[in-house]
Order: C-alpha cells, then structure tokens, then sequence
C-alpha cells in the first residue's frame, strides 16, 4: 500500500490508534503485555501511568514501531501493524514523533543536524528545512547551541534537542516518554507546556509519566498498566476533554 | 530516477561530519590496508594472467613461423642447398636457408661442453632453415612432399611439440591466475561484508534512531554503502598502484635479462594499463554491494 493509498485510508478524525487484545511476548517468553484493548482519538492529549515493569515502555514501542504486537491487532493511522510490509513501517513512522526518556540524540551530529535528522532520512535538501529547524531551535531557546554536540549540553538543553527533533517533521502523534523525569520541576512545567502548545497544534500526545500530581492537575484521559494489563482506560474510544 | 541519483550525490560529496553514522577510522585503516593488499595481488594477477597470455602468444608466434629440416640423405652440401632450392618453392615458405657445418657445430657447441676435436668426428645434422608464412596451413606436408620426390631422406620438424608445450603451459599460468583473482574478490567481498556487519553493529544505536524516525532500510544501507564505495575506491587507487609499480620493477627485471628464448616480448604493455585503471572502480563497486547486502541482512533483525 502506498503513502497516498494509506492516507485515504485513515479516516480523518478517527481513531489515530487502536489496540485490540494486543499481547507482546518476547523470545524468552516473558509476557509485556496482556490483551491491551484501547482508541486514542485523533487530536487527543493523553497519559500512559503505572509501575516500573508493568509494561509502559512496550506499549510505547507498540505505538511507536519499534514492535509489532505477538497476539491481537494493533491498528495506527489506519494501517494494522501486524500485517504491514517492512517498506511500510518508515511511512508510518515519519508520522510519529518520539521523545526518548534518555534523549538517544546521535553524540557525533551537532544539534542542529540532531533535530533535522527526520528531514535528512527523507532525502529533503537542506534548503528546504534549515529555516524550520532554526526557528525551532529558537523557540526551544536553543538559538545559540545549533553547532554545539550533544555532550556540551545540559541535560534540559538535550531534552529539549530531543523534543525539537520529535516534532520537527510535524507529527500526528507525538509520544514521551517520562520527559519531565530527568529535569528538575521547573523544566518539567515548561516541558509540558509545550506538549501543549504542540496538541493545540493538533498532534495527539501521549505522555509516559509516573508523575501522577501532573496527570491529576491536567485532567486528561488515563491509561493506566499493571501487570501488562490495562487497567484504566475511560471506555474504548478515550475522547480528549474540550478545553484542552 | 534523477532525484535518486541527486540524492545518492549528495550524500557521495557531502561533509563527512554530517554523515549520520558515524565513521570509525580505527576500523577503516586497517580494512583499507587489507582491501589494497587483496586489490594490488588481483592486478598483479591480472597482469600475471595478461603477460602470460602475450608471452605465449610471441613465443608460439615465432615457433609457428619456422621449421627446421633435417636432412639424412643425401648430405653433401650441394644436396642441402639444393634441397633449401626445393622446399623455398613451396607455397607459405618465406625463407629457406641451408645450415652450414660450422653453424650446426656451434649449435651443439651451445649445449656447453668443450667437445674439442671428438666434434669434427660427430656426424652433425645437416638442416634447412625455413620460414612460414604464419597462419599458412599444410607447409609441412607440401614440404615433405616436394622433398620425397626429389629424392630426400629427411625429418621436418615444424615445432608443435614446443608450441604445445607453451600453450599448456600458459594456459595453466592463465588458469591459476584468473582463480587467485577470483579468490581475492571473494575475499575482499566477504571481508568488507564482515566489516560492514561490524560497523553496522557498533553503530545500532544511531541504526535504531534513524529508523525511528522514518528512515527505510535503503537509506541506512545507502550510509554504509557510500562510506564503503569511498573506502574501496581509495584501497583500490592504493591497490593498484602498489601492483603498477611491482609490475614495473618485474618488467624492467625480465626486460634486462631478456634473451633470444623470450623473444624481448615486453613482460607489460600498455594494453594492461586498463587493469590498473579499472581496478579501483570494481574495487569500489565490490565494496558498495557488499556493504549494501550486509547492511540490509542486519537491518532485517528491526522492526
């Protein structure tokens, strides 16, 4: 299917994800996941909670193609993952942007080459992108470090690199994970802030947090993993709340 | 097509500090020695295989151009003048010349011994000298045909035996050399695979981002494929001049000892120069589509 094909596919305003009894074993038979079944609506602001072990990074990995599911159907943009060709998964994924819990930024790239890396995979000539990934950088207040490696920075300036690279390209969705976990409070608040900024934009955020005064003051839909098995969700499709 | 093309050379010219994986030269040195060692014995073979063949080529050519005919009866000189009179009217035959006694005993003579007088006391074979036009069949029958009416006893030895020989012989230097060639592109093809096996796993990390962020399995591979071509273009630039300048040191070696046997056919010639010039464009090539094959077979075990 190509990248047209699947556009039409997806039905505008949908479900952008939708899990059904989704299970993941991995090769040493441990069980990830346990008949996970959600929707998260285009448009939506969401967090993922729940204890170390209890499955978190896996249902990222679900939603951000770095797995494909062992049991159920895991459908993202309308495309269902499990039974996607290999030279489909790169198109799924220049539509997901991530912000890595450890930052995974590349030590050798400046940051700006950082940040245009999802333009560079696409084969964009630098012309194209290099005014975008400049004012990014601005915004993210790191107008002055373009040429700066990753070591140089702070572990708030490598964040925000990570954020900027996420969102560069423009996603529907946009996940992180734990973002606040390494910054101190403040950071955190800023961080979150533009999460926001970014959905009323009109990506879907989900946010993997342990951070549950943060979910609480946001109000937005939870979904909560215990044991590999999801334990809150409000109903299969979690529409987000207006205000946000 | 021209986008992909414009893509792929964008990515040959650029910066190699923009590269997205990054480069290793505590890896690439050593491959780049072993790359050019293995490029400079597949010249050196090819030229091997190439001065054999033109060796063979002018030894045979003058081996096929003359004959020799011994004469058994009669002997006296009038006879064998009179015979190299019969056979120089022989269609194919450019010369013909009978051998004096004194040029026959020092054709014995060059076997080395001090025969002394015990010489004068040898019966020396009488022979006519002949030569053929090359490519000219059934000299040697027309020849023994002409002789047999007049009279003659004798042998023509038109020096297949000879020619054989160096024909299988050079066709076994040719044989040993194409398969020595054969060998080292298949060794330089898995060791670049393997190379390209072990950067790809040493960078899985930067691997796993790209392809986070939408990159196919033929732009990672492209990344290590481009840094390879460049790798195997430089060994091979540095392979075949290695191999030039042994061939040279060779040729000048064969060409100052060079005797009547060797014709002075040259030991290099500059029809092989395509060998060296050629060599680091198939070197390159090599490395591209090992690399490209390794990469995608890692890139296979990710999502």
């Amino acid at each position: 299917m190509n990248e047209k094909t699947r556009t039409l596919a997806y039905r505008e305003g949908g479900p952008i994800v939708r899990f059904d009894k989704v299970g993941v074993t991995y090769g040493s038979g441990t069980q990830a996941l346990r008949n996970v079944s959600f929707e998260l609506e285009s448009g939506g602001f969401y967090f993922l909670t729940g204890p170390s072990g209890a499955g978190k990074s896996t249902l990222l990995k679900l939603m951000y193609l770095a797995l494909r599911p062992s049991h159920g159907r895991a459908n993202l943009f309308g495309v269902d993952v499990g039974s996607a060709g290999r030279d489909d998964l790169p198109m799924l994924r220049r539509k997901i942007g991530v912000v890595f819990q450890d930052f995974r930024l590349l030590p050798h790239l400046s940051v700006f080459d950082n940040v245009a890396m999802p333009f560079r995979v696409r084969d964009v000539p630098l012309a194209n992108y290099a005014e975008d990934v400049d004012d990014l950088l601005r915004w993210v207040g790191l107008g002055g470090r373009i040429n700066a490696l990753p070591e140089t920075l702070s572990g708030g300036e490598q964040q925000r690199v990570a954020i900027a690279r996420a969102v560069v390209g423009k996603p529907s969705l946009l996940i992180a994970d734990e973002p606040t976990g390494n910054v101190d409070p403040e950071m955190g608040a800023r961080i979150i802030r533009l999460f926001i900024e970014l959905h009323k934009l009109g990506a879907t955020v989900v946010i993997a947090t342990h951070d549950l005064d943060l979910v609480r003051r946001s109000g937005a839909p939870v979904l909560r993993l215990e044991a590999g098995e999801l334990t809150q969700a409000p109903g299969l499709s979690l529409a987000p709340k207006a205000n946000q | 097509m021209i986008s992909a093309l414009q893509s792929f050379w964008r990515q040959i010219t650029r910066d190699s500090d923009r590269a997205l994986l990054p480069a290793d030269s505590r890896q690439a040195r050593p491959l780049t020695i072993v790359v050019s060692i293995m490029c400079a014995l597949g010249c050196l073979a090819g030229l091997s295989a190439s001065a054999g063949l033109r060796v063979a080529n002018t030894w045979t050519s003058d081996l096929k151009s003359a004959m020799s005919v011994v004469v058994q009866s009669p002997r006296t000189d009038a006879d064998l003048t009179r015979a190299a009179q019969i056979v120089r009217r022989v269609q194919g035959v450019t010369r013909s010349e009978a051998m004096s006694r004194e040029r026959a005993k020092d054709l014995l003579r060059n076997y080395g011994t001090d025969m002394g007088s015990t010489l004068d006391a040898l019966p020396v074979p009488r022979l006519i000298e002949v030569g053929v036009t090359a490519g000219q069949t059934n000299v040697k029958a027309d020849i023994e045909k002409a002789l047999k009416a007049a009279g003659y006893s004798f042998v023509v030895d038109d020096h297949s035996r000879f020619t054989g020989e160096v024909l299988r012989t050079s066709t076994v230097v040719r044989i040993v050399a194409i398969s020595a060639l054969v060998a080292l592109v298949i060794a330089a093809i898995s060791t670049i695979g393997f190379a390209a096996r072990a950067a790809l796993e040493t960078r899985r990390e930067a691997v796993n981002i790209l392809h986070l962020v939408g990159a196919k399995d033929s732009f990672v591979a492209r990344e290590v494929q481009i840094r390879f071509l460049r790798l195997g273009f430089v060994a091979g630039l540095l392979g075949a001049t290695a191999a030039g300048v042994i061939a040279l040191i060779g040729s000048a070696v064969f060409a100052f000892g060079a005797s009547d046997f060797t014709s002075g056919a040259p030991l290099l010639n500059w029809t092989d120069l395509w060998i060296l010039l050629v060599a680091p464009l198939v070197t390159a090539c090599a490395s591209a589509v090992a690399a490209d094959r390794a990469a995608r077979e890692t890139l296979r075990d990710l999502v």
